[in-house]
């Protein structure tokens, strides 16, 4: 008797407990206290985070991730389809979904919001610039003529997008912030000034913009789907991370941008505030000059790569805010090949592999290192004075060298090194890190040619499906590997701190932020 | 007065005009392409080509110097790289909150240096000018950011007696009326017949105020102390003293109004200062004002802004530099222009 009892009296606490636990409250107002302000509001001009973590609380693009994870779901589209001929994606839209001005979202609101960003008779247009669209390689140059055609109304729900090749990857571009819904009524009246009084049809809607000071938002009562817990968010600039902080010490913000490994230690010693881990899509690596100077050998390439302990850096640079990844792209997307061999840390086979070369030692080499933090990379120079010892251990002799932000880029840009420090915050799609990364004319920093390689990755953009690109992709990466142009260093973890009354945050890989799912705790 | 005071603000013009060329040239030693830094790392040799274009960086310099002067000369001071938005609306709407800062640190640091710069002259060697002038070396000596985040951690989060930043609440919305928050606090009292706008908006300013008037008060401080040693050693204060006039009376009435002249100098150059851009007061206060804006725009090579803020900041100074002019004729009217 006494036994069930007890049971009985477990099974009430920890239904009660699970009760709890599961019952998100409604209201309250949500400060974010974030580094830099916003640059506009208008989905499609949007390139950054600071204005991203807005947006994507004001509009919603017609596809989505599945929260947390990185897998294609339908948003603002209730389906999707690819023609047989891969030419043509069409989009069937969600009925019933009401703009934050009261006027409907339908298939001329979508042709408005992306056809804006390139047709230059819509009046609209003159309000960019469009720099995603163009950078995606949508729009003609005067050597392409683009990936899309033509987006077209089919009738009210469906939508068309007419492709002038076909193009896999065009499909998760339908997930990111430039491809957001804006209210045609709203954008037309408002021209020029929409980007400083946002319409869309996302979970929160505009109240007020204080540059430099804040954005604030409340709940859009009208949402087609579960409504914001929260009755509003107020993203607050604290430019200062010290300050910041303590501001979130003092309650006077509930959450904050990410912080580094100092301030993770001030955050973890107050009780009343938290750090929530979340995996990132961000990779820090080091490219090897390929074009001119000893990284022209693929020899001395190789060897670099077997003199780097990535392990002891991890451990004293990155800490809890970095993961190893044998391969320059995430281990969370699909088509990383786990099988692809890596560099481990071998001195024996760098000193083998120096020898093989023929190049006498010390091999004199030029190192150029971040400058400032990024999500990748906690500390440029840190990394670079252990690269500096490790490699001294086969032959390298490295100088170190950093610039400003702008001269380094331009520096990265010219190929003005031996090795630079580099990384790359991707999208939910492997072509953002193969192709992007290691084919000429784009972000290729390590100016690493080979025809194999380009011709794999750029087939892979053409198949259709996953499994078939994979393939590709997995071919790929052993070319990439064995041609040793880049060395990895880490992925990025990002560690949030939120005081502990905070819930519900679920962070998103690929950097989206979502505030809809999150909850005071009173 | 009235003849020199338009042949003053006519000079203003070529000053400005000269000002603006020498921050145009200087850009041009600054590394740093604005389009690659724009772009970041997504950014693609195409990108940048086109945002070059767009922006008519690609264009030569003197083609560009001309085509801004002209702009310039028709008020147009041109659109942000960042934002798009015109550079002038983005001034103004920063601009309040750094004059009402600047006002409130620029009373503050007169009062107390005044103060202090007069006790230690009349009290000179005692204890009291020995902690006066130590006390204004460690002010101008002292690192602003450093006193910033100590004065937030002990006020702030220690003794939680003021916040860490910003101009209002974090939860409280107002809508601006003059942009100047504690005026507008004050209007909302008499509007919405709610005291806590006013009472948030000067609860926020008193810390950065305090932070920012360190330096303008050692200044002051140490300037007022050797006007007033000067005068005091004077015949006239002597003679003052020997009529049986009261301490006081000498010292405010007769000795400090002609001590005035440098320390209005100074007070107008320190709130020029500030106006200029209290950069790290304004970023270590989450303050909203220009010289933060001054600065993100400056490591963001966005040019326009820079031009155009540099450019702003001078006519404020160089108008400040005309009232205090004005000032010496009225504080001693000996002066004749």
């Amino acid at each position: 008797m006494k036994h069930r009892l007890l049971a009985a009296l477990c099974v009430v606490i920890a239904g009660s407990m699970a009760l709890t636990a599961a019952a998100p409250k409604s209201g309250g107002m949500l400060v974010y206290g974030k580094t830099k302000d916003a640059r506009t509001l208008d989905p499609g001009g949007v390139d950054e985070g600071n204005s991203s973590m807005v947006v994507s609380q004001i509009f919603e693009s017609l596809l989505t991730y599945k929260p947390g994870t990185t897998e294609i779901i339908p948003w603002l589209a209730t389906s999707y389809a690819f023609s047989k001929d891969n030419m043509a994606l069409t989009f069937k839209l969600r009925p019933n979904v009401k703009f934050h001005d009261g006027t409907p979202m339908n298939a001329d609101a979508v042709v408005f919001s992306l056809k804006r960003q390139n047709d230059k008779t819509i009046p609209f247009n003159q309000y960019g610039p469009w720099k995603y669209w163009s950078s995606k390689g949508w729009s003609a140059t005067d050597k392409d003529p683009g990936i899309i055609k033509d987006i077209v109304k089919v009738d009210d729900t469906t939508v068309k997008v007419l492709l002038n090749k076909p193009d896999n990857t065009v499909l998760y571009n339908f997930t990111l912030y430039f491809t957001g819904i804006v209210s045609p009524t709203a954008a037309q009246k408002l021209g020029a000034e929409f980007k400083n009084h946002p319409v869309g049809t996302g979970p929160f809607q505009f109240v007020e913009w204080q540059k430099d000071s804040h954005v604030a938002l409340k709940r859009f009562e009208g949402y087609w789907g579960q409504k914001a817990h929260l009755a509003g968010v107020i993203f607050k600039v604290f430019p200062d991370e010290q300050a910041r902080i303590l501001a979130l010490k003092k309650g006077e913000a509930d959450m904050m941008d990410p912080v580094g490994p100092e301030g993770m230690k001030t955050i973890e010693a107050d009780p009343a505030l938290k750090l929530q881990r979340g995996d990132t899509f961000s990779i820090g690596y080091l490219s090897l000059n390929c074009e001119t100077g000893p990284f022209v050998s693929k020899q001395l390439r190789q060897a670099f790569n077997y003199a780097v302990n990535k392990k002891e850096i991890l451990d004293s640079v990155y800490g809890k805010s970095g993961v190893a990844e044998k391969l320059p792209m995430p281990s969370l997307l699909w088509g990383y090949d786990k099988t692809v061999p890596g560099y481990d840390y071998n001195v024996a086979k760098a000193k083998a592999l120096v020898k093989a070369s023929g190049v006498t030692t010390p091999i004199k080499i030029n190192i150029i290192y971040l400058p400032a933090w990024r999500p990748y990379n906690p500390s440029g120079k840190r990394v670079a004075e252990i690269l500096q010892a490790q490699l001294k251990a086969v032959g390298f002799e490295a100088n170190l060298q950093t610039f400003d932000m702008g001269t380094y880029w331009d520096n990265m840009d010219a190929g003005k090194f031996d090795v630079g420090m580099t990384g790359w915050t991707g999208e939910g799609d492997p072509d953002d890190y193969l192709f992007n990364l290691f084919t000429e004319g784009y972000n290729n920093s390590a100016r690493w040619k080979n025809k194999e390689y380009v011709d794999l990755v750029t087939r892979a953009k053409m198949v259709a499906g996953i499994p078939e690109r994979s393939k590709l992709y997995a071919k790929a990466e052993r070319i990439l590997m064995d041609d040793a142009s880049v060395c990895m260093l880490a992925r990025g973890v990002e560690f949030r701190p939120m005081n502990a009354k905070v819930q519900g945050w679920i962070t998103y890989p690929t950097g989206k932020m979502n505030l809809a799912t999150v909850w005071m705790d009173k | 007065m009235g003849r020199y005071l338009a042949k003053r603000f006519f000079l203003v013009i070529p000053t400005i005009l000269g000002v603006v060329t020498l921050v145009f040239f200087l850009r041009f030693l600054s590394p740093g392409d604005p389009a690659r830094l724009m772009l970041g790392e997504r950014a693609t040799p195409d990108a940048v080509k086109v945002l070059r274009a767009e922006w008519g960086l690609d264009r030569p310099k003197a083609e560009q110097y001309m085509v801004y002067m002209g702009k310039v000369l028709r008020l147009d001071l041109g659109r942000s790289y960042k934002t798009g938005d015109p550079v002038i609306r983005e001034i103004l709407t920063r601009f309040p909150a750094t004059v009402e800062l600047s006002i409130i640190s620029i009373v503050i640091a007169s009062v107390l240096g005044i103060l202090a710069g007069v006790v230690a002259a009349t009290r000179r060697n005692s204890l009291a000018d020995f902690v006066a002038m130590v006390g204004s070396l460690v002010g101008v000596s002292i690192p602003i950011f450093w006193l910033g985040l100590i004065l937030i951690i002990v006020f702030a989060v220690n003794l939680n007696l003021f916040p860490t930043g910003g101009r209002l609440d974090g939860r409280m919305l107002m809508e601006p009326i003059t942009g100047f928050y504690t005026l507008d606090g004050f209007i909302y009292i008499f509007k919405e017949h709610d005291f806590s706008y006013f009472l948030s908006a000067l609860h926020h300013i008193i810390l950065p105020a305090v932070a920012l008037a360190t330096v303008p008060l050692a200044v002051i401080a140490r300037v007022t102390r050797s006007a007033m040693l000067e005068i005091m050693g004077q015949d006239y204060i002597r003679t003052a003293r020997a009529k049986g006039l009261p301490e006081r009376s000498v010292i405010w009435s007769h000795a400090f109004r002609n001590a005035l002249l440098p320390v209005i100098t100074i007070i107008g150059i320190e709130f020029g200062y500030n106006l200029a851009g209290a950069v790290l007061t304004e970023t270590i206060f989450a303050w909203p004002g220009i010289g933060n804006w001054l600065y993100t725009a400056v490591l963001s090579r966005d040019y326009l802004a820079v031009q155009g803020g540099v450019a702003f900041v001078s006519v404020a100074f160089i108008l400040i530099n005309l009232l205090v002019d004005v000032l010496y004729a009225y504080v001693n009217p000996r002066i004749r222009y």
